[in-house]
Parts: C-alpha cells; sequence; structure tokens
C-alpha cells in the first residue's frame, strides 16, 4: 500500500504571496482585517505585542527602520544602509504590514533629453548658430540652408523663433536678404533662455521647474525629440507611532538570532537568546512533490477493503477469448451483447487455443442444457468461441477461476479489471475502464446471503446504508438483482449488478453445482463520487496542474 | 437492451386503471425495466431483460403491469373464433427460411396510436429479439385485400416482379436487394440462396418478399383497417411461435379476435399461433435453495399468478410466448420477483476466509511507492491507444502490437506496447504547467509476438525540465534498486527513440528488465517538446522473475 500524503483542504489554493526567508510579500487581495488588527496593536499597544514584534523583525527590517528617521524614499534608504533597493522595499512591505511603517504614493513627471535636445545643448540652439552666423555676414533667404548648415525644419524653426524676438529683420535688395538687428547682438551676448533650460542636470522632476522654466520648457517640448517625459510612482516611506516606540525601544538587538547554524550550535550560541519569530500563518509558494494518482490511490483503497473482507484478487488476460468472457459465462453465441459494435475483436492473434474438454461441456450447456436446464436450443460455434477479443466485463475471471484447480471452496473472489466496450466516448462513457467483480462460492448460499452481501458493500464502499435492491437481468445470473444507493444529492444511484450464477454456468466449469454468488460494482462511478468528478474521463486525466492538486485521500 | 416509447394514456387504458407516475415507475421494476424519461404523455421504457420480448410491446407490458397491480392476475386469455384462414408452406423453402406462423385478427380498430406502436414492436422484436431479422421477421397487412389461402414458397430471384413499399415501380427480388433501403439493410440475410422466400396469394398477388419488404398493393397498413393478417417467418422455430404468440396476445389485448392460420407443410398441419400454456416442474427444493425460504401453495400460486403465469402442485403454467423459461431457477427468480425484492431478509456471510491480492502486487506498491518518494507524479492512462503515439511519433518500429479489428477511431486502435510514449503525450500537453515535470505510470502493456501474446505489468518514468540528464534518472533507478535489493547491471544498446550513446539496458540476474537514456531531439520535436526528456522502462513481471531465479 502506497502511503499518501493529506492534501490542502481546498486544493486549488494558490499561495498568496512569495515567501522570502520565512516571511512573506503578500500580494493583491491579501484580507483587509488582518491590517486593522495590526494597526489595532498600533494604538495604545502593551509592551508585551512590542517584544513580540520586535523578536519577529527580520535582519532587513533591523536595517531599514533606523535608515527612515531621516529619509523617506526607497532610494536613500539604499544609500544610507547599503542594501539593494530590492532587499528594501521588501523589508518596507513587512514592515507595514505589522503596522510600523505607512508609505504613500506620489506621480512624478520627470523629464530627461531627447536626441535634438541634447544636439542643441552641446552644440548650441539653432537660432544661436543662425545669429552666430548672421553676426559676421548678411544671408540671402535662398542660401539660408547652405549657409547656417541647419535643416530645412531647424531653419525655419530657428528662423521663426529669431524674428518672433525681432533679433533679425529681413531686407528685400534684388533677393530677399536676412541679416542681424542690435537687439540680437545683444541676445547672443547675453544668451538664450531655452539654453538654461537645456543645460540643467536632467533628468529632472517637472515640479522642481521654476515659472519661467515652466514657460520655456512647454514652448520647447513642442519641437520634435527635444523632450522625453514619463510619470513615475514614487513610493514615501514614513514611520508611524508604533514604529517609533520600537525605534526608541532598540532594534539593533544581538538576543535575536535568525537561522539555525551549524557554528551556532557548535558555540552553543543560541543559549540565553531568542530566535526571531515568524508570521507562521503566512502562505508558502506553492511546491509539487512525488504524488499517487488519485484514481489510483481510490482503488488501492478498493483493494485493500476487499481484501480486509477476506476476499482474494483474481486476475486474466484482457486479449481474452469469447469463451471465457461469454460462453463459458452461458451467453448465447446470438446475444446482442456479443456483437460487433460492442465488443473489440482483435486482429491478430485472430483465434486463442482452449481446453477443448471444457469448450464440450459449455457447447453442452447451450446446446441442450445441463444439470435440468433446457439449454438454448441452437448450434454452438466452437470456432467462433476461440475468437479474439478484449475483454468486455471482469466476470471472465470469474469465469476462469471457477474452471481452474485453485479455487477454494468456501471462497471470496474479487477482481479490479480493465474492460473494454466500444462506446462514444464522452462525460460518462469510455470504451476502456476499470469493473470490479466477483464471487462468493460456498455451499448452501442464496439470495438472502446475496442481499447481505450487496448491503456490505454499499456500506463499506460507498458508505450508504440506504439502499435497494431491485430485480436485474444478466445473461449469467438467475435471480439477478442491481442495487441502488441513496446519494445525498443525486437520488438513486446504481452501485452494481449482482446474482447468483445460474447452474449452466458453475456446472460445466467446476463439474457440479455450487451456489455462486456474483457480483459487479460500477468502480469508475463509485470513484467518480469519491473524488467528486462529474466528468470519467477525468479519472484518466492528463492535465498535471489537476493530478498536482487533487486529493488522494 | 431495448427502449420503447409509449403514451401513457393509451398503456393506463390498456390496463384499465388509473395509476401515478409513481405507482408505474415502481411496477417497472417488477418487468426489470426502467423509466427513461416521462414528459407529457409521453414514457420512455428501457428494458434490462433482452430474453423477455413480451414486454416489448404496449399491450404486453399491460398484460403484465395488470398482475402486478391487481387488475387482472393468471395467465391471459386469447379471444380466438373458430374459423380458419390457410397457409400453404411449399418444399422450397426449406433450408432458407423454413419456419411461418400467421393468422387473420378480425373485429380490430387500428387507430393511429395503435399502429405507430405495432410498427415500434415489430422494429424492436426484429432487431433485438430476432437478430435484426435473421431469426424472424414479422409482415402485417390489411387481410380483406387478400384471397386466401397463402402461399409460402422460394422462387427464382429474377423470377417474380412486384412494387414494395416506398417505391412506385415493379421490381424483380434480385433488383429489391440491390435497390431498395431495406434490400440494402436486410438483403444479406437470404442472398446467398439460390432461390428466395416470396408470400403470394391465391390470385398470384405478392404479399411480401420476407425477411425484406412488404408489397405496395397488399402490405401496406392504414389507420381505420378493421380487419388484419399477420406472419412470422424464420429461421428458429421456437422463435417464430414466441412471436407469433406475442402479437396473437397484443391484438386481442386490442379486442381483436384471432382467426387462427392453419399452416400445411410437407404434409403436416399445424395450427397457429401456439397460445396453449405450457407447462414447468418446480421442484420445491430449487427454491429453498435458491431463496432461502420456503413457500406455502397458496403463496406460490398467488405470486405467479401475480406474473400472469399459473401454478400447480408443483408445475408452474407458461403463456407460450415466456421461452426465457429453460431452467427451474427462472421461475424462481420470477416467484422471488413477485414476492418482492425488498421482503428478502439478509443473512451475513459467516465463513471464514483468507483475503489476499494477486502475487505481483507487493512488488508493484513497492516501486510505485519508491517512485512517490523519488518525487515523481503517479499518471494512469487508457490502454487503448495508437500506432501515431506508439511508434511513429517515437521513431521506432511496432514492438508487435495487437488491435483491434472494429475500431471507431485511430487513437484508439490498439493495446499500448509500452508506456513512455504516453508519458510524452502527457507532457506535450502541460508545456504550460510548472517544472520540473516528473511522471511515472504503473500499468499493463501488452506485446505480442505471431500468435503469443504477453501482458505484463511495467512501470515507466520521464523526467522533463531545464536541466535534466541522464545522471539524474540514473539515480533515481540506483536509489530503487537498492530500495528492493536488486543490483542492475547497465549496458549502453540501441534504441531509436533515444539518443544514441545515452541509453542502456538495464538486467537483473542475467535478465534484460529495463532501459533507460535521454529521448531524442527528433522524437521530443514530434511531440513539440521544447525541453529535454530522461525516460526509462522497467519489465516488472520479468523483473520479479529475475528476482526469483
Amino acid at each position: 500500500m502506497i502511503v499518501r500524503r493529506a492534501g490542502n483542504e481546498n486544493p486549488w489554493r494558490k499561495s498568496q504571496g512569495v515567501a522570502v526567508d520565512g516571511r512573506v510579500i503578500m500580494g493583491r487581495g491579501f484580507s483587509s482585517d488582518k491590517r486593522a488588527g495590526i494597526s489595532g496593536v498600533n494604538s495604545g499597544a502593551p509592551r508585551g505585542v512590542n517584544k513580540k514584534i520586535v523578536e519577529g523583525l527580520h535582519r532587513l527590517e533591523r536595517a531599514v527602520l533606523p535608515a527612515l528617521e531621516g529619509q523617506t524614499s526607497i532610494a536613500g534608504v539604499v544609500k544610507v544602509t547599503g542594501l539593494s533597493s530590492v532587499e528594501v522595499s521588501r523589508a518596507v512591505q513587512w514592515l507595514e504590514k505589522k503596522g510600523l511603517v505607512r508609505t504613500t504614493h506620489e506621480s512624478v513627471e520627470q523629464i530627461s533629453l531627447g536626441k535634438i535636445g541634447a544636439d542643441a545643448a552641446s552644440k548650441g540652439l539653432p537660432e544661436r548658430r543662425l545669429l552666430n552666423i548672421l553676426s559676421s555676414q548678411d544671408i540671402p533667404m535662398s542660401l539660408l540652408g547652405k549657409k547656417s548648415g541647419l535643416s530645412r525644419d531647424e531653419a525655419n524653426a530657428a528662423l521663426g523663433a529669431l524674428r518672433f524676438l525681432s533679433a533679425v529683420t529681413l531686407k528685400k535688395d534684388k533677393n530677399l536678404v536676412l541679416s542681424i538687428t542690435d537687439r540680437g547682438r545683444t541676445i547672443l551676448s547675453n544668451g538664450f533662455a531655452e539654453e538654461l533650460l537645456l543645460h540643467k542636470v536632467f533628468p529632472l522632476n517637472v515640479k522642481s521647474l521654476s515659472v519661467d522654466e515652466k514657460r520655456v520648457y512647454s514652448q520647447l517640448r513642442k519641437r520634435k525629440d527635444y523632450f522625453r517625459s514619463d510619470v513615475l510612482k514614487i513610493q514615501h516611506v514614513f514611520l508611524e507611532s508604533l514604529g517609533r516606540d520600537i525605534l526608541s525601544a532598540g532594534v539593533k538587538d544581538d538576543s535575536i538570532l535568525d537561522r539555525v547554524t551549524t557554528s551556532l550550535l557548535k558555540s552553543r550560541g543560541w543559549s540565553g537568546k531568542t530566535f526571531r519569530r515568524y508570521d507562521v500563518s503566512a502562505g508558502v509558494p506553492q511546491n509539487n512533490f512525488g504524488k499517487v494518482q488519485m484514481y489510483r490511490a481510490f482503488l488501492d483503497d478498493v483493494r485493500q477493503k476487499f481484501v480486509s473482507l477476506g476476499f482474494q484478487e483474481m486476475s486474466g488476460p484482457i486479449v481474452e477469448s469469447e469463451f471465457w468472457n461469454m460462453d463459458a459465462l452461458f451467453m448465447p453465441q446470438f446475444h446482442s451483447a456479443r456483437d460487433i459494435h460492442d465488443v473489440y475483436y482483435v486482429e491478430f492473434p485472430s483465434k486463442i487455443n482452449l481446453d477443448q474438454s471444457i469448450v464440450k461441456r459449455v457447447k453442452q450447456a447451450h446446446e441442450s442444457g445441463v444439470d435440468g436446464s433446457a439449454g438454448w436450443h441452437y448450434s454452438f460455434n466452437v470456432d467462433k468461441t476461440c475468437s479474439t477479443i478484449l475483454r468486455s466485463q471482469g466476470t471472465s475471471c470469474s469465469s476462469r477461476i471457477l474452471a481452474s484447480s485453485n479455487l477454494k471452496i468456501p471462497g471470496k473472489y474479487f477482481g479490479i479489471t480493465r474492460v473494454f466496450r466500444k462506446d462514444v466516448i464522452d462525460a460518462t462513457h469510455l470504451a476502456d475502464f476499470n469493473q470490479t467483480e466477483g464471487i462468493v462460492i460456498e455451499e448452501g448460499l442464496n439470495m438472502r446471503h446475496l442481499v447481505g452481501l450487496l448491503k456490505m458493500f454499499a456500506r463499506e464502499f460507498a458508505g450508504v446504508e440506504e439502499v435497494r435492491i431491485v430485480p436485474g437481468y444478466f445473461p449469467f445470473t438467475e435471480p439477478s438483482a442491481e442495487l441502488f444507493a441513496k446519494h445525498p444529492t443525486l437520488g438513486w444511484v446504481e452501485l452494481g449488478g449482482a446474482g447468483i450464477f445460474r447452474p449452466e454456468v458453475v456446472s460445466p466449469l467446476l463439474g457440479r453445482n455450487v451456489s455462486v454468488l456474483a457480483w459487479g460494482l460500477g468502480i469508475d462511478r463509485l470513484g467518480m463520487f469519491k473524488l467528486g468528478i462529474t466528468d470519467i474521463r477525468s479519472l484518466f486525466s492528463q492535465d498535471l496542474d489537476y493530478l498536482r492538486n487533487s486529493k488522494v485521500l | 437492451m431495448p427502449t420503447l416509447m409509449y403514451s401513457f394514456k393509451d398503456l393506463s387504458s390498456l390496463i384499465k386503471k388509473k395509476i401515478s407516475r409513481e405507482q408505474f415507475e415502481e411496477s417497472l421494476k417488477f418487468a426489470k425495466a426502467e423509466l427513461e424519461r416521462f414528459s407529457g404523455d409521453e414514457i420512455l421504457v428501457k428494458f434490462n431483460d433482452t430474453n423477455q420480448p413480451h414486454l416489448w410491446t404496449v399491450e404486453g407490458l399491460a398484460i403484465f403491469l395488470q398482475g402486478i397491480l391487481g387488475v387482472e392476475e393468471g395467465i391471459p386469455v386469447v379471444k380466438t373464433s373458430g374459423k380458419y384462414c390457410e397457409v400453404r408452406v411449399e418444399k422450397s423453402v426449406r433450408g432458407i427460411r423454413q419456419y411461418i406462423s400467421a393468422f387473420k385478427v378480425e373485429n380490430i380498430v387500428v387507430t393511429e396510436e395503435f399502429l405507430a406502436q405495432l410498427i415500434q414492436s415489430q422494429e424492436k422484436i426484429c432487431d433485438v429479439y430476432g437478430r435484426k431479422r435473421e431469426k424472424i421477421a414479422v409482415g402485417i397487412y390489411p387481410s380483406r385485400k387478400i384471397s386466401f389461402p397463402v402461399t409460402f414458397k422460394a422462387v427464382q430471384p429474377k423470377s417474380v416482379r412486384f412494387t414494395p413499399l416506398g417505391m412506385f415501380e415493379d421490381l424483380n427480388l434480385q433488383e429489391i436487394l440491390d435497390n431498395h433501403p431495406k434490400g440494402l439493410e436486410y438483403g444479406k440475410i437470404i442472398s446467398g440462396f439460390k432461390k428466395y422466400p416470396l408470400l403470394v396469394d391465391s390470385s398470384r398477388n405478392v404479399l411480401s418478399f420476407p425477411p425484406i419488404i412488404n408489397s405496395s398493393d397488399l402490405g401496406a397498413v392504414e389507420p381505420g383497417v378493421d380487419e388484419l393478417f399477420f406472419e412470422v417467418t424464420g429461421t428458429d422455430h421456437q422463435l417464430v411461435n414466441v412471436v407469433s404468440s406475442i402479437f396473437a396476445h397484443s391484438f386481442s389485448m386490442r379486442g381483436g379476435v384471432i382467426i387462427p392460420g392453419k399452416i400445411f407443410f410437407e404434409g403436416k398441419k399445424v395450427i397457429a399461433p401456439k397460445i396453449a400454456p405450457v407447462s414447468f416442474k418446480l421442484p420445491e427444493d430449487v427454491i429453498e435453495r435458491t431463496l432461502g425460504r420456503s413457500f406455502s401453495e397458496k403463496e406460490k400460486k398467488d405470486a405467479f399468478r401475480k406474473m400472469r403465469l399459473d401454478y400447480s402442485a408443483g408445475k408452474v403454467l407458461l403463456p407460450s410466448y415466456r421461452a426465457d423459461v429453460i431452467h427451474p431457477v427462472d421461475l424462481v427468480e420470477d416467484l422471488a420477483i413477485s414476492a418482492g425484492y425488498d421482503n428478502i431478509k439478509p443473512l451475513p456471510m459467516t465463513t471464514y476466509t483468507v483475503g489476499g491480492m494477486t502475487p505481483l502486487m507487493p512488488l508493484i506498491n513497492s516501486l510505485r511507492f519508491l517512485s512517490v518518494g523519488a518525487g515523481f507524479q503517479e499518471t494512469f492512462s487508457q490502454l487503448l491507444t495508437g500506432e501515431e503515439i506508439m511508434s511513429d511519433r517515437m521513431g521506432c518500429p511496432d514492438f508487435g502490437s495487437v488491435k483491434v479489428k472494429n475500431y471507431s477511431s485511430a487513437n484508439y486502435s490498439m493495446l499500448r506496447t509500452w508506456i513512455i510514449p504516453q508519458l510524452l503525450e502527457i507532457l506535450s500537453k502541460n508545456k504550460h504547467n510548472v517544472y520540473p515535470q516528473k511522471l511515472f505510470e504503473e500499468g499493463v502493456v501488452v506485446v505480442r509476438n505471431d500468435d503469443d501474446v504477453k501482458e505484463y505489468e511495467r512501470i515507466a518514468f520521464a523526467s522533463s525540465h531545464t536541466n535534466v540528464d541522464f545522471t539524474e534518472l540514473k539515480q533515481v533507478f540506483d536509489f530503487i534498486f537498492r530500495g528492493i535489493g536488486v543490483v542492475p547491471v547497465y549496458e549502453e544498446c540501441e534504441h531509436k527513440s533515444f539518443i544514441q550513446g545515452r541509453v542502456a539496458s538495464i538486467s537483473v540476474n542475467g535478465t534484460k528488465i529495463a532501459f533507460i537514456g535521454e529521448i531524442h531531439p527528433q522524437v521530443l520535436s514530434s511531440f513539440g517538446l521544447e525541453l529535454s526528456v530522461v525516460a526509462a522502462e522497467l519489465n516488472i513481471t520479468l523483473l520479479s522473475e529475475a528476482m526469483n531465479k
């Protein structure tokens, strides 16, 4: 028997955060009432609670908390503590969860220079470059591009800006000629307001600009690729009063231990000290270990149960003859369940060798009857009985054990068998499924024992007391019965079929007629109930996520 | 298991008692039948016993339920008249379809509902009980058009022409087999014979071409008809008589009077239908032995009469349609059903027996136990699979497989010859799931060498993640072999599904019992896998034998 791990109560539950060194960074959706509980600690917390909090502080928390006295930004804490920003962020999250700090988030527009903007900052604005040339010579408009070395767009923008500042004039001679004004010369020596902005250190926060700078920025940003602007979320961290209390009590406590290390054990350095307290209720990330398949685990239990009830397991071939599967069970060769539409016939080998002495006895039972029976009155086809099929019912194991020299009387037998029937595969049908079948053989057993047996099965395998046994039909049993059990939500559900083997089955195989109670339980359906499955195909699921999360108890 | 549809109003009026749905559903259990649907007036009933065709007519079901509901008990009576109709059977049908039972029905009112029921019963009985008309086939005619006597004979396929039902022109018998839908469906029953069966009346008009089709002249029954001719032909004498009796009871239940047929065959004269009850001995000890209690004579008589049988002095009387009784235990079941399964007092089993599993199970479970410990997830697959997965995608030959002849999908056309391909298939369907993925499966594989079929218990492993390699799985195998106290010998071997030089066979006490290796990239790509896979498969049956050497 395989030892099995108990599953989660809710197998589909995902862990609620990512654990780091035994702590958890909580994801979104973490219950807010837990926070409320912690802020409750915040207001007028007794000293004992503070001590517990201090003991539970992680190495990172101990480093970050003091740094927050002078800083509110992560970057600032990083600088002071020398920790990485990821470490600081984690510590802040843990501290916030405990109510020691509070965080706010601010959106900040940050600008930096674009490619052309950076060009203008280093080479000068196009209007300065144009004005520089004009300070030594006039330029005919037709030669503007060539003389200034500016692109057509730059030249036009520069010209527009300079005319707006009255730094240049256009004179009409033969052609249009551009020349510098006095005001232009003053500007050239005093400098452009735009250049002051371009020479600042980027990236910079838009909020830090003066009113004049803002005006210049709003003009310049219209030019293509002068500036890039990003919206940043900046986190600010503030100490809560509980955090200040804890800080004033001191967090740099050497007596708090973290890991149990070999050197710690060797030095007995743990003696008289406390270990950092974990949040033991925090979720942990899901991990997958070795596990039995849930339906096989169920079948293991079923097998174990039968053995404990005194049943011996039997087995038989999957590639079976029609003889053991049907003829030995007194199913006439013209029976509709033997149709090509119901049973899988095997290509090679198409025939199976049989013990002809048993075949002869079964043939007689079919044709003219045995043991007080009139038989089926037809010509039994010895060739057909050898035909190879895929076992369509586990009862073939029962017919084999009856003819076996290993049979013990009295005896109880069961088989968990794979059987095959042609069927359209859907949520309730498989062509390849499991059956549980068996017999109880003993002189003097009758219908009253059968009813007792079926009620026991319902109790042991389905945990049901309320059962009904109604007339049924199987070719190999007479009387035949069907077992129904009251399901709490589905109502009456068929659990299986049963009966007393006909003398025509027992006599030819055993040589005499002894009472044989025979039964079959729809084990796939029982498994579906037990595992809470509504689609039979899930019993053979290929979904690893499903298998990893399924219950195996 | 036939399913039939009835009108609840029609059924109730035949039973002659108003019953509730619950009462009806409960009494169906006595007929080993289940109510599948009840909507409006329409009811759908499934019959589990394939040997009781007398319940597959609405009238037959009504007869039975009358007993259960206490309306009428004992053997049902069939109204017959002193008149006869004649049927002559010619020698030519011998060996082809020599049995016939036939009679006339007078004083009958054929309503639309009755006609629909008649067609349904005829189809179900001929299909399920008559093995798709091979053993029996039924024909029903408006008898006023027929001039008696009727002759049943076999004729040359092309010698007779008539218009079959559903067509508008004359065809000869061969043309009917080759062209008529019913000819195509049922033709194979008689196509092997030189002559085909035919029913004609004294004016040489064709009634039908059994078991294929009626003539459209004489064989079309319509609502309003007040006289019928019924015949059933077949290759099984007993079944022919049973079906004849079933329909005689149906017509009688509908108020019809049976005009028996005088059947002349090879100088003998037989009266049809056979409706005289049959007597069957029921020894007292069989009852007690089977049911664990005794019944008084009166209890027996009452119980059997309730089941529409009768009983007197150790003998049960059966209506002629009850051919399913072939052993006294069949009667004991009727007795038990009548007395009520609910009233059976259970007894515990008191004999001590020793339980146990199959001999291989402890080894199987140890291996599974160790595999789980090694971190592997167990899977459970279907044994039916296809060549594509087993060999095409694995880049290896078929190891010798058992294939089924009548498969409906190539994906379910053979039994698995090994398990690794199914593990790769599972891996291919879980590429979105968390890695590492380590799978194992234990179960049967079937390998065939000519006519020799071997069923082995095997266990297979597949491990897939970024850094997986041969060593990892070999460590697992070493761990498992230590756990069962076995010393394996590894030898490089050839296997097309694995990378050459990275696949080994494993022997125990000189028997090769397993192989292990890194799956070939070509195989991985045929499964659409993007991570390396190492896999191994161990034959538990052979391992067990090797361990016992």
